[in-house]
């Protein structure tokens, strides 16, 4: 009896020990939401070939100095990053973690409406997926934005500024895509910070950082990040696609369009006869690799394609329909 | 034996219920909480505000706005040493010093670190608060710091300096170019032009560093949340020879390395000839895994940045050892650093 | 034993679960934070006032009753000659008509037409020191915002305004600088392009100046800077202020005061340095008739003058 009462009293007192021992590290504050957050933010580099013809945040891109900016590791394996960083068609996308090691990786799906674009790694990424916030923050809630701001860091270690939210609400800015309340901060937002994470004081991801706005109504510049619950509308949108809009089929390493569907996307870019020879750089080998191509990329996305038409070749640019 | 289990229960229960209590607070508890911390803030810069100095800042016009704002300064010696950054003082063997109770005086360029971008004046004034010492070495991402100084040289005739509040952003930045910056903290506290050569202090009021670079975007030339000091710890290797009036050089090795991480340590890409690091017999291939020095401990190089940073806060003539793996061995080299050529 | 070994057991929890509350680390500041600013923004949004121009360009503004709105004077400029409203919260419009201004406070004073539903003038806050925490809303962004920060500064521009480290831009100016209370500090106004917007140097008038104007403003003066036409050293010696020169045409001159006079005294106002008549000066207004205290020779003496315009 006495043995299980001293073994009873052992473990009551060695569990409220060891929780006052994880206290301080669990604790709400900025060093503790860094030390969560910073493992799971990585920097994305891109290259490509031209310029995505459709650029609406190209202003924003005078201002950054290197064609890169940060990302979010959402699952494993998986960068979320701002739809700015694809940039180019045919991108191709270097992810760095924390410790230094950079891997390459892929385009799965981008939608400028919602602002996000989400990568693919190859090989094994490290990092450990950062968990996301379950609801909107309040106005003066404290907040931290991790990204890169300038590309100062060599190591690609994240950088914090710790601010507040200024509102959830809808800015009037050219570059501002996403049409739903977004969560304006006083955080320190430059380029390099888009695509890190807004974090609140444990860590979880609030949003996606994007580049600065400058709204219409005050000429100045506002920074915002893209609320996490856009993730799963961009999740919803995995594997199902866009389309051109066409009947066509795809023979001798080209689209060979048949009819053009009345108001669809392509109406009045493509014509019966055309040839599409690539989309956004890539060749459309056979028919497989034009599947790919539009499963990758959520309607609302303009691609150019490089037409064949009475043998005179061209490029033309259109806008994704939406598959359904 | 039912007595026997009350106690330690009670106890518990008392326990749970106090490590409870931490997590939610009441909303007025919470109030004081940050009025307290608002009363700590106001008496450190109330505080501190006496070891901080203008430097060479002219007066105000007629509206009141500067018309032309120069830098700030740290009092770290009661005998009248104050430390600055170099690019406020350049070209001047004098500055006009204004501490916050409104004095203004004549202060000598003792010494400079041109390269490191910190210039030591002296000053004949009684009665000077020195700025206490923290260690930067100890500076987490998150903790809080507050930056003081003249931004804008909107201190006028006042001399009194303006404080912001932020946090330190990253550590281990290394900026180059004419002015190299090691090891230097990032901060999102606004520091502005004027801030330069300011203290940033931790929230125990003690010195973590010396503002003095901003990134700024376009032609914009002010804070935009990215500000960057020099380690405190970086500046304590060099305080000696600006104390004695001895100008400093920062270190050079002379090796070309590659600057992108492969694996263990640093690659050696190339050596340069008739440099410190040829001397003592580095060749290229070789793997760069640890530095250690005087005032520098031992420093693991996990990426290359660490050996940029490592090398670059020492003064020349420091002597370092690298440990190296060359053939798959693991050996020592001793260096002592040279002089690094201007830019 | 099973007693007494039970005691001491409890008397080492005692002592352990004491050690724990001792060594608890204090939460940080950010943790209670999160639970003060908000209540602050939701109080201080009670005085915010969305100010519309007539091209549509959205300020802040700060209720002072439920029917006056005080913005900055460049705030007033940037919204443009015609009709100005004020948009309540539920998205009714009343017009305001500019009242009295305050040149020297570079405020202006805007009368609504009706009252305005929902708007609350908000109680003072405690003067600031560099240190005191504090909030900015706005309402430039069509929806209220707050901003955090800190006061960094009470001297600038001869003690004129409060300078604070929260950022401050179009979408705040005119609006309220609140404690972590949500109690009025101040207003914010718009200096100067040359220091940036969001560079955290920004300015705020600090409520006590205003509502020492108050009554003069709703009676719809317009307060010009007084101007006495005398000029003092840059540095003062402590023990009045010495007139480097005096504009004969000026009224001081015209009271018959001469260089070397030595001020003491400016509307009751001891001026023992340059920087205590500086700050005096600043709160006379043109027209004011007040009494200067002077001393020549060792001899104390008085006058009584109209200030000037500038």
């Amino acid at each position: 009896m006495r043995a299980r009462l001293w073994a009873a009293w052992a473990l009551i007192l060695s569990a409220a020990w060891l929780s006052s021992q994880e206290a301080p590290r669990r604790a709400p504050s900025p060093v503790g939401a860094i030390a969560a957050s910073a493992p799971g933010v990585v920097r994305v580099e891109v290259r490509g070939t031209r310029p995505r013809p459709d650029d609406r945040w190209q202003l924003f891109r005078r201002l950054r100095e290197r064609p890169g900016a940060a990302g979010v590791v959402v699952a494993p394996g998986q960068v979320l990053t701002h739809a700015s960083l694809v940039r180019y068609v045919d991108p191709q996308f270097t992810v760095t973690d924390v410790a230094g090691v950079r891997h390459p990786a892929h385009l799965l799906q981008v939608d400028d409406s919602l602002e996000l674009a989400l990568l693919q790694v190859e090989g094994h990424l490290a990092a450990e997926p950062l968990r996301l916030a379950p609801e909107l923050p309040r106005a003066g809630a404290p907040v931290l934005a991790l990204g890169d701001p300038f590309l100062a860091a060599r190591d690609a270690q994240p950088a914090a500024s710790c601010g507040v939210i200024e509102g959830v609400l809808a800015l009037d800015a050219p570059e501002v895509a996403y049409r739903e309340p977004v969560l304006v901060t006083d955080a320190a937002i430059n380029p390099g910070s888009e695509g890190g994470p807004l974090v609140d004081l444990e860590g979880r991801v609030l949003g996606i950082l994007a580049p600065l706005a400058e709204d219409r109504r005050t000429g100045d510049y506002a920074g915002y990040a893209v609320p996490i619950a856009a993730l799963e509308r961009l999740r919803a949108q995995l594997g199902r696609g866009a389309t051109l809009g066409v009947v066509g089929r795809v023979r001798d390493g080209a689209l060979e369009v048949e009819r053009v569907l009345d108001g669809g996307p392509a109406a009045g870019v493509l014509l019966p006869g055309d040839r599409v020879l690539s989309l956004d750089g890539a060749p459309l080998a056979d028919a497989q690799a034009l599947h790919r191509a539009l499963r990758q990329r959520a309607a609302g996305v303009a691609v150019q394609l490089e037409v064949e038409r009475s043998g005179a070749r061209r490029q033309v640019t259109l806008t994704l329909g939406s598959a359904r | 034996m039912t007595r026997a289990w009350l106690v330690p229960a009670a106890l518990a229960v008392a326990l749970l219920a106090t490590s409870g209590a931490r997590s939610g607070a009441e909303p007025r508890a919470s109030l004081a909480e940050v009025r307290r911390f608002e009363a700590h803030l106001e008496g450190l810069i109330a505080r501190l505000s006496s070891s901080v100095v203008t430097i060479g800042a002219l007066v105000d016009d007629e509206e009141g706005l500067p018309v032309k704002s120069g830098g700030s300064g740290v009092v770290i010696d009661p005998a009248g040493f104050v430390l600055t950054n170099d690019h406020v003082t350049e070209g001047q063997d004098e500055a006009e010093v204004g501490f916050a109770d409104g004095r203004v005086v004549t202060g000598r360029v003792v010494a400079r670190d041109r390269q490191g971008d910190l210039a030591l004046l002296q000053v004949d004034a009684s009665g000077l608060v020195a700025a206490e010492f923290g260690d930067s070495t100890a500076l987490v991402p998150g903790q809080r710091v507050l930056a003081l100084g003249n931004p804008f040289g909107l201190a006028g005739e006042s001399q009194r300096p303006a404080a912001s509040l932020g946090i330190v952003s990253a550590t281990q930045r290394f900026i180059g170019g004419s002015k190299v910056y090691g090891e230097a903290i990032q901060i999102d506290a606004p520091v502005n032009p004027g801030n330069s050569g300011g203290p940033l202090f931790d929230l125990e009021g003690r010195l973590v560093g010396i503002n003095g670079r901003i990134s700024v975007r376009g032609a914009a030339r002010h804070n935009v949340g990215v500000g960057f000091a020099i380690p405190l710890h970086q500046i304590q290797l060099v305080l000696d020879d600006l104390r004695a009036g001895r100008d400093v050089e920062r270190g050079y090795l002379g090796v070309r390395f590659l600057t992108e991480k492969q694996g263990q340590g640093v690659v050696v890409r190339d050596v340069l000839p008739r440099t410190p690091a040829s001397a003592a017999g580095l060749r290229s291939g070789d793997r760069i895994l640890a530095v250690e020095g005087q005032g520098l401990g031992r420093r693991a190089i996990t990426h290359p940045v660490r050996l940029q940073n490592a090398l670059s806060i020492l003064p020349a003539g420091s002597q370092v050892v690298l440990v190296l793996e060359r053939d798959g061995q693991r050996l020592q080299v001793d260096v002592v650093l040279g002089r690094r050529p201007p830019q | 034993m099973s007693r007494r070994a039970l005691w001491a057991v409890a008397l080492a929890t005692v002592a352990i679960v004491g050690l724990q509350v001792h060594a608890a680390p204090e939460r940080d500041p950010a943790a209670a934070l999160a639970e003060v600013l908000p209540a602050a923004i939701a109080r201080g949004r009670r005085c915010l006032v969305r100010v519309e121009g007539p091209t549509g360009r959205v300020r802040s503004g700060v209720a002072v009753t439920t029917s006056l709105v005080l913005t900055g004077l460049d705030t007033f400029r940037e919204l443009g000659e015609g009709e100005l409203h004020a948009l309540t919260p539920a998205g009714r419009r009343v017009e305001l008509r500019p009242l009295g201004r305050d040149l020297r406070l570079r405020v202006v004073a805007l009368e609504a037409q009706a009252e305005l539903p929902g708007v609350e003038p908000l109680p003072r806050a405690a003067p600031a020191q560099p240190g005191r925490l504090c909030l900015v809303l706005g309402a430039g962004l069509g929806e209220p915002t707050a901003t955090f920060g800190m006061v960094s500064a009470t001297d600038r521009f001869q003690g004129r305004v409060y300078q604070v480290d929260a950022p401050v831009d179009r979408s705040n100016f005119g609006g309220p600088l609140l404690d972590v209370e949500g109690d009025l500090l101040g207003l914010v106004i718009h200096v100067d392009d040359r220091l940036g917007r969001r560079s955290g140097v920004g300015f705020a008038i600090p409520f006590a100046r205003i509502d020492a104007a108050l009554p003069r403003l709703m009676a719809g003066e317009v307060l010009e800077p007084g101007w006495l036409g005398g000029r003092v050293p840059r540095l003062g010696d402590g023990e009045g202020v010495a007139l480097r020169s005096v504009d004969p045409d000026g009224p001081l001159g015209q009271a018959g005061l001469q260089a070397g006079d030595r001020i003491q005294r400016l509307d009751g106002r001891p001026t023992p340095t340059s920087a205590a008549f500086r700050a005096a000066l600043l709160d006379l207004v043109a027209g004011q008739r007040i009494e200067v205290v002077f001393s020549r020779d060792g001899v104390e003496r008085r006058v009584t003058i109209n200030c000037g315009r500038r």
